[in-house]
């Protein structure tokens, strides 16, 4: 225990910090996440098909079990991944749990290997796949695919899929990756051609969910190309959407569950039947989108008007009848009153902070050398012409330290009657900065990312900047004398100095090195 | 009264009328409510206490935070208006239960709405968020100002006696780190940002935007998660309409107010003479307690140092340069090509010199609004392959309009200047944790390495 002393401002100020910061972060976090849904896949409402709102409205009747056992296939598949992770690399058998480890410790060579691997397609054992996958969808689906159950050669097989159906419960990514676990088998029969289509079909739209790809100009393109081609290039997409879906996210095992689990609005759609596929992204869209009618509507009027309020000026004749009136009650205030209020002296005070700076800036400027006898006459005048300004600034000071001293004494006074109890008001100042009576709004332009970055990057800095120093002052007052005072009492300090030397001078980033020089 | 005016076809309830309207929603007082106020009757009281302290409190964000029982609310009203110089005594002598004053709180009222412009600000304040809004400062950041002057107020619970060392070391190591994961936050922000703007570069109807902002592109992927936000724009849109027609009919309800002072200067006339000899002549009872005056002072004495310090700086310099000056003048005294010429020069450099010190003189006497307050972020390729240039450009924006280059240079200048700031702070420390060691018997204090 290396006592500090009574240090309760500065542990109020760090907490206060703290919490300040983490209040940014997550706001921020919000930000990124709405950021993030807005890059990602979208959801497109398609005009549907009364045999789908039949479907749904099917769908709707089957009781909540099916969710629950979903919800339960997703926490089965959460302990899976988080098991999976932890034995990632061991075991040349697992090899299913290898590439699921290597999706999502997002080791691209890893995922290239095993769908290269996949190239030689096995096709029989994707439909049981679908089919054990789908069993937990909806009946449209699950009808196809039992009739491919019959078709099934291998029963076997099935007891191995339906431990991969604990897997991710998601369809979308499941069947990518069933379908990447399935080939990996390396069985080689071909499947029945009339199979190949729907299948592929089915596979390519499941995947589609998973990609970064607006299905429709593809799909029937797919279905003309042979499963193969099809197929790998579900492959590769499978695999390269797997890693984007690593990507984005930190490389842990509940950000697999965070990626299924966003992935479940877009895959909702996916197992029904429509031909048009459900999503695609900003990037397809991006010169296709247009604001609702009712907004761009809304939007030029309001823009309008804020431009006719902006230009707007008051009236002579209300600005007379204004003034008039106003004159007219200030005869009737306490002749006591001070004649600077304190919103005007706090404003007084910021017009000379920025005079501060702009007056040191340009004193700066000027010291640079000067080569001919005119710019050092100039510069000359100018310094003295600053000169002159910083003493009218400090008589304007003066002025105010003066009428900020009288409303102290007043409020002092005023303590007495009004009996204020500070504990539960927190002080207010006026607006810091901006003219907030100006209506418009100026705008930032940027022109690249790296502007954008500099820009957030130098502010952050600046905040960080002035808070350090806050804290600085707070330390320097709080702890040099607790050092002082042990000192003086002959206590051993070696450790208190070195805590406080660390925190005042080096901001808490590196240590002294103390010596004992004691001979023994 | 009222009939009266209706018989006007009533330019006086229409103004009222869109007074009320151009209020935000959620503080709207009923337009009867300014009439009853005019002969002070008691039911508009409480009703205009409210309405002041709703719409003070969206201005000031301070303000009560635990309770909101009638006497906090007054009393933050109360010290607002003392705030900004408002000195009617019969104000601040109102009961704090909120019962009676209705007159005094509508004159109270009209003068807000000269001197802060309460109507303008309220807009501002309650703008509809639908752009990409930055700030072009760190002014208003929680981090620094808000919590300087309070670190007095906020009594630590359960805070021991004393406080380990290490306690204080690691939440600073904690700070820093929380430091860090914004700033990657942040980047990761605008890398997000900037594909949206740049995706989206090209479909807005607005041609000095150009792209859509976060907000609009999520109202096109879920049109229905915004119907909210349809009708706050909606609301927006009403209440600049009330204000432009406000604008108009100002006049009248400034006549009006006239009127009211006559009916007040009438009543007063009637009291008594008791009442008259009890107003007193100070303004007791005006609290004061949500703006400390110390904190002023304090600041105040600062940047008196500052500028003492700057002052001799210059002095300095000055009586350097002008010595060397005077030198330069008799060695060259012979050589002068032309005393008129000479002359002539001089009188051109004092010219030129003036205008900058006027110019600078302006500066340091205003307030300088460029570099400060909420800002919309544009993004605008520099060289666009659309013909996409300024379109009408609002004279008046235009001169607001900041591009990137200028802020941060803007800010590099400020961080520059912090970095220097802390730097000292550090080094004086250094020198007196020397002096310390030096104190200290049997103990070397070998400090690390400069970088």
């Amino acid at each position: 225990m290396v006592p500090a002393g009574c240090a309760r401002r500065l542990v109020s100020i760090l907490n206060r910090a703290l919490e300040d910061c983490a209040e940014q972060r997550r706001k921020l976090d919000h930000s990124l996440n709405q950021c993030q849904a807005l890059l990602g896949d979208w959801k497109i409402h398609v005009p549907e098909s009364p045999k789908l709102e039949v479907s749904t409205k099917s769908e709707e009747n089957e009781p909540a079990a099916k969710e629950l056992e979903e919800l339960e296939l997703l926490t089965r598949a959460l302990e899976k991944v988080l098991r999976v992770r932890k034995s990632v690399l061991e075991t040349p058998l697992q090899t299913v749990g290898a590439a699921e480890g290597e999706k999502t410790s997002d080791k691209k060579p890893a995922a290239k290997a095993s769908i290269t691997e996949q190239v030689p397609v096995s096709k029989e054992s994707i439909p049981k796949t679908i089919k054990v996958t789908s069993l937990s969808k909806k009946p449209v689906t699950s009808k196809k695919a039992s009739a491919y159950v019959l078709k099934a050669p291998y029963r076997t097989d099935l007891d191995v899929k339906r431990s991969h159906r604990k897997a991710p419960a998601q369809q979308s990514s499941r069947i990518p990756r069933v379908a990447v676990k399935g080939s990996t088998k390396g069985t080689s029969s071909q499947q029945a051609k009339t199979n190949v289509p729907v299948m592929g079909r089915k596979v390519i739209y499941a995947a589609a969910g998973s990609q970064q790809a607006c299905g429709s100009p593809r799909s029937p393109l797919c279905k003309e190309q042979s499963f193969a081609f099809g197929d790998s290039t579900n492959h590769e997409n499978s695999g390269a959407a797997n890693l984007q879906l690593a990507n984005p996210e930190k490389n842990s095992p509940g950000s697999l569950a965070e990626s299924l689990v966003t992935q479940n609005p877009m895959a909702g759609d996916i197992p029904e039947w429509s031909p048009t596929p459900q999503t695609c992204t900003l990037w397809e869209k991006r010169s296709l989108l247009k604001l609702p009618p009712l907004y761009r509507k809304t939007y030029s009027r309001n823009s309008r008007l804020w431009e006719t309020c902006c230009l707007c000026q008051t009236s002579a004749a209300a600005a007379a009848t204004r003034n008039h009136f106003v004159e007219r009650i200030q005869t009737t205030f306490c002749p006591s009153t001070p004649t600077i209020s304190p919103a005007e002296i706090e404003e007084e005070i910021n017009v000379l902070h920025d005079a501060y700076s702009l007056l040191s800036h340009r004193f700066k400027a000027e010291n640079t050398g000067h080569t001919t006898w005119q710019s050092e006459y100039e510069c000359l005048l100018t310094l003295e012409g600053l000169q002159t300004t910083v003493s009218q600034c400090l008589n304007k000071l003066q002025q105010l330290r003066r009428a900020a001293e009288s409303q102290g004494r007043l409020q002092a006074c005023c303590i007495g009657d009004a009996g204020c109890p500070s504990a539960d008001c927190t002080p207010f100042r006026g607006q810091q900065c901006g003219n907030m009576s100006v209506l418009a709004v100026p705008l930032l332009y940027y022109s690249s990312l790296q502007e954008l970055r500099d820009i957030t990057a130098l502010k952050l800095q600046v905040a960080m900047l002035c808070q350090k120093i806050n804290i600085q002052k707070v330390m320097i007052t709080e702890l040099l004398p607790v050092l002082e005072y042990r000192l003086h009492h002959k206590d051993s300090v070696s450790h208190l100095y070195r805590a406080v030397y660390t925190l005042l001078c080096e901001g808490g980033e590196r240590f002294p090195v103390l010596l004992h020089t004691r001979v023994f | 009264m009222q009939r009266r005016a209706g018989g006007r076809a009533g330019p006086l309830p229409a103004a009222i009328g869109a007074l009320c309207r151009a209020l935000p929603l959620g503080s709207r007082p009923a337009p009867d409510t300014f009439r009853l106020a005019k002969f002070d009757r008691p039911q508009a009281s409480p009703e205009l206490w409210r309405l002041l302290y709703s719409l003070l409190k969206q201005i000031h964000e301070g303000g009560c935070t635990k309770s909101d029982t009638i006497d906090t609310q007054i009393r933050f009203v109360k010290s607002v208006l003392r705030y900004h110089g408002y000195g009617r005594p019969e104000f601040y002598q109102l009961p704090s239960d909120g019962s009676v004053g209705s007159r005094e709180l509508l004159l109270a009222f009209s003068w807000l709405l000269h001197r802060i412009n309460l109507l303008e600000q309220l807009l501002s304040v309650n703008r509809v968020k639908i752009r990409d809004e930055t700030s072009l400062c760190t002014c208003g950041d929680n981090l620094l100002k808000s919590w300087k002057g309070m670190t007095e107020l906020a009594p630590e619970h359960g805070l021991k006696n004393e406080v380990d060392i290490r306690y204080l070391q690691w939440l600073n190591g904690r700070l820093r780190f929380q430091w860090r994961s914004l700033h990657v936050d942040y980047q990761e922000q605008c890398k997000l940002l900037y594909k949206i703007h740049v995706y989206t570069n090209g479909s807005h109807m607005d041609q000095t935007v150009g792209h859509f902002s976060v907000t609009e592109t999520d109202l096109i992927r879920q049109p229905d998660n915004y119907k909210q936000l349809m009708q706050l724009l909606e609301s927006e849109t009403s209440r600049l309409e009330a204000f432009l027609e406000w604008k108009q009919l100002e006049p009248v309800y400034w006549q009006w107010m006239e009127t009211v002072l006559d009916t007040m200067a009438e009543d007063v006339f009637t009291c008594s003479a008791q009442d008259i000899c009890s107003k007193k002549t100070t303004l007791a009872n005006a609290p004061l307690c949500y703006c400390s005056a110390d904190n002023i002072v304090e600041e105040i004495d600062q940047l008196t140092k500052d500028l003492v310090i700057l002052g001799d700086g210059l002095c300095d310099v000055v009586t350097c340069k002008k010595s060397e000056w005077h030198e330069k003048i008799k060695g060259r005294e012979r050589e002068l090509l032309d005393e008129k010429e000479f002359s002539e020069a001089i009188g051109k450099i004092h010219k030129a010199v003036e205008l900058k010190l006027s110019e600078l003189k302006y500066q340091c006497a205003h307030k300088k609004n460029k570099m400060h307050g909420p800002c919309r972020l544009v993004f605008k390729d520099k060289h666009p392959a659309s013909k996409m240039g300024f379109g009408r450009s609002r004279a008046k924006e235009a001169l607001m309009n900041v591009s990137a280059s200028e802020l941060i240079n803007e800010l590099r200048m400020k961080e520059a200047r912090l970095e220097k700031e802390l730097k000292q702070l550090q080094e004086e420390c250094r020198h007196k944790l020397t002096e310390v060691a030096d104190g200290m018997d049997s103990v070397i204090c070998i400090p690390p390495m400069k970088r």
